[in-house]
């Protein structure tokens, strides 16, 4: 399926943290879970603050399907101030 | 010897008193609380002579740990009609404590409508002339403070807002470069001008210098604290970006309140986000700076300052909340034009937030067009000079709401909302309606908890404000900043050790915790007292639908109602 993906600054790709977001536009993604995309991108889940589809904060990435057309977005640990 | 000092405004004596055991255990606003709940009578008039004013340093202010100095302002609430407990950064709490004061307390109201600065220096406190300091705006406050009282002096005053008592009006504390930092809500500013001052300075005299009951000990101890801070994975992203890391997130879920709470997400957030304020700094260099501490000592330095194109200072700090209120909210989609709002609140002494909230109503209804920021400086300008419209706006969202006839007014217990819209951030709205703080985020923050609770659904939102209510108590009583909050939750028996060093007293976890709940208890005991009960957000917030989710706040009121805190 084909999905949308940004990964913002500040998360960790292969355990190096990324100074520049990176926009996936047209991703293909061929599983099902955030949990394997989250394996896939290579994306250090202890670093992960908040994962976000269609605008909606994903609560268990193992328990998240993604769907066509999904817009998926990854941050950093992040607080509220 | 830890003091707390009475300055009696009646007759202009100042008292010092020892700090006793029950006195002593509190700090910042566990402290401010008590003697709010204690000695104020609850139905008295915020502005009369029967309302108490008073400054307490934090429990782990002077331990040294890495983000403990900030200074907690406690009053009956003008805005609210509520107790009230306000803090911020800034240098004057260490300078204070090391002179051996924890608290002040402002009583009484003088027969004269003479301005007053306290003085502080070492051992003598002196009540000194402020007649040439009238309407002078918070900056040339500080100038002329420091001219007279020293560069390292700390400071903390009120601006005109505050002068006119007006209920939107902040306390402005000087930090270590200069900067305003604000001690910004529920109008504390008015009860310091209707108490006649000015302002109070504490002279860096290190001739008195109290000394720790266990130096060697602290020692020990600060340093296991402070290397628990370095190791949070948070810190960099704090040190980039400050508080505005979160705007895309929060814009994302949309629960950012954009053009007067309209709508939930801003098409230009490209143009004010967190990354876009780090970049232009960065880019204009000059004064600009990123990673900018807001008290000595502080490991974390979320602070920045914003220049302007040929690299001159602004403001300091431009944060998430000031960035939504200013911006998105007011349809403002320029850093530069956020910034220069920002400045004039802080010089004038005005909260941030509530004038955010205050302008958007003004757009709201069709006063100014979204956008407009020459408008909003004319208006600002007017609260300054005490025009009618600029008192009116000065008196905060709800009185604004109600003089230009919307019942859309973005308030928690008449305070304007801070930057979480409550329909899609739900657990924030159960603090705003729930603390005795009012519509204030750091008193039960929802958005750490956005990957446990989801923010959008009706479940579990009370709990999660229950406990999230008691963590930011502790945080407030301990001086400590919300960012350094990792290693007090994650070790709050080195928490005790620190402050049993620092005071000689013989807390442990279990009483931090417990004393966080009897502060909660003495607030919701007080505002009973007071009159402040109501448990309901505006009704616009339950019947209009937040796009682009399309929700409204329908936490089930019944389980809001049986919400105990204490």
């Amino acid at each position: 399926m084909i999905i949308s993906v940004t990964i913002n600054r500040g998360v960790q790709v292969q355990e190096k943290a990324i100074n520049k977001e990176r926009k996936l536009e047209e991703f293909e993604f061929s599983g099902s879970l955030i949990s394997e995309l989250i394996d896939i991108l290579d994306l250090n889940s202890e670093n992960l603050g908040l994962i976000i589809v269609n605008g909606r904060s994903v609560i268990d990435p193992a328990a998240t399907i993604i769907k066509q057309d999904d817009y998926i977005e990854f941050y950093p640990l992040l607080m509220g101030g | 010897m830890n003091q707390l000092i009475r300055v009696n405004l009646n007759d202009g004596s100042i008292i010092k008193e020892k700090m006793e055991n029950e006195y002593l255990r509190k700090g910042g606003r566990a402290l401010t609380s008590a003697i709010i709940n204690g000695e104020v009578e609850p139905q008295c008039d915020p502005l009369g002579e029967d309302n108490k004013l008073i400054f307490a340093a934090g429990l782990l202010t002077g331990t040294g740990v890495s983000s403990s100095a900030r200074l907690s302002a406690g009053a009956k609430s003008p805005l609210t009609g509520g107790i009230k407990e306000s803090n911020s950064g800034g240098i004057f709490s260490q300078i204070m404590v090391r002179s051996g004061i924890r608290a002040l307390v402002f009583e009484g109201l003088p027969a004269e409508e003479t301005l007053k600065v306290l003085v502080i220096d070492g051992n003598e406190l002196a009540l000194e002339d402020a007649s040439y300091l009238e309407n002078k705006s918070v900056f040339e406050t500080f100038q002329s403070l420091k001219e007279k009282y020293g560069e390292k002096a700390g400071i903390v005053c009120i601006g005109q807002a505050g002068e006119r008592k007006l209920p939107a009006a902040a306390i402005l504390s000087v930090d270590p470069f200069g900067h305003a930092r604000a001690m910004a809500r529920g109008g504390l500013g008015a009860v310091m001008g209707a108490k006649r001052i000015k302002a109070i300075v504490a002279r860096d005299n290190r001739d008195v210098q109290v000394e720790p009951a266990n130096a060697a000990k602290l020692k020990e101890l600060r340093k296991k604290f402070n290397q628990m801070v370095l190791e949070d994975p948070r810190l960099e992203s704090r040190k980039q970006y400050g508080t505005a890391a979160i705007m895309k997130a929060m814009n994302s879920l949309g629960a950012m309140p954009t053009r007067s709470f309209r709508q939930g997400s801003f098409e230009h957030i490209d143009n004010i986000s967190g990354e876009k304020l780090h970049d232009t700094i960065v880019e204009r260099k000059g004064k600009g700076k990123v990673s900018a501490p807001c008290m000595v000592g502080c490991l974390i330095s979320c602070g920045n300052v914003y220049p302007d194109t040929r690299g001159e200072a602004i403001v300091s700090t431009l944060q998430y909340e000031t960035i939504v209120l200013l911006g998105s909210n007011l349809g403002m989609d320029n850093l530069d034009d956020i910034a220069l709002l920002n400045k004039l609140c802080n010089d004038y002494g005005l909260d941030t937030i509530e004038t955010g909230c205050v302008l958007g109503i003004l757009m709201d209804v069709g006063m100014i067009e979204y956008g407009d920021v020459e408008k909003c400086v004319e208006i600002l300008k007017e609260v300054a000079s005490g025009t009618p419209l600029g008192r009116i706006v000065g008196s905060g969202a709800a009185v604004t709401a109600r003089v230009f006839g919307t019942i859309r007014v973005p308030v928690g217990r008449n305070q304007g909302l801070p930057a979480y819209d409550p329909r899609a951030l739900k657990g924030n709205g159960v603090t705003y309606i729930t603390s005795p703080m009012g519509g204030d985020h750091t008193a039960g923050n929802a958005f750490g908890a956005r990957d446990k609770v989801d923010p959008l659904g009706k479940e579990n939102q009370v709990e999660l404000s229950k406990g999230l209510q008691v963590d930011c108590a502790i945080v407030d009583l301990l001086g400590i900043c919300l960012f350094a909050r990792t290693p007090v939750a994650a070790d709050m028996g080195l928490v005790a050790d620190l402050i049993n060093n620092l005071l000689g007293l013989e807390l442990n976890k279990e009483s931090i915790y417990d004393l966080a709940r009897e502060t909660l208890r003495l607030e919701e005991e007080f505002n009973r007292k007071a009159g402040l009960t109501e448990r309901r957000l505006p009704e616009f917030f339950y019947k209009e639908k937040l796009p682009p989710h399309n929700t409204v706040f329908d936490v089930p009121q019944e389980e809001i109602d049986n919400l105990q805190l204490g």
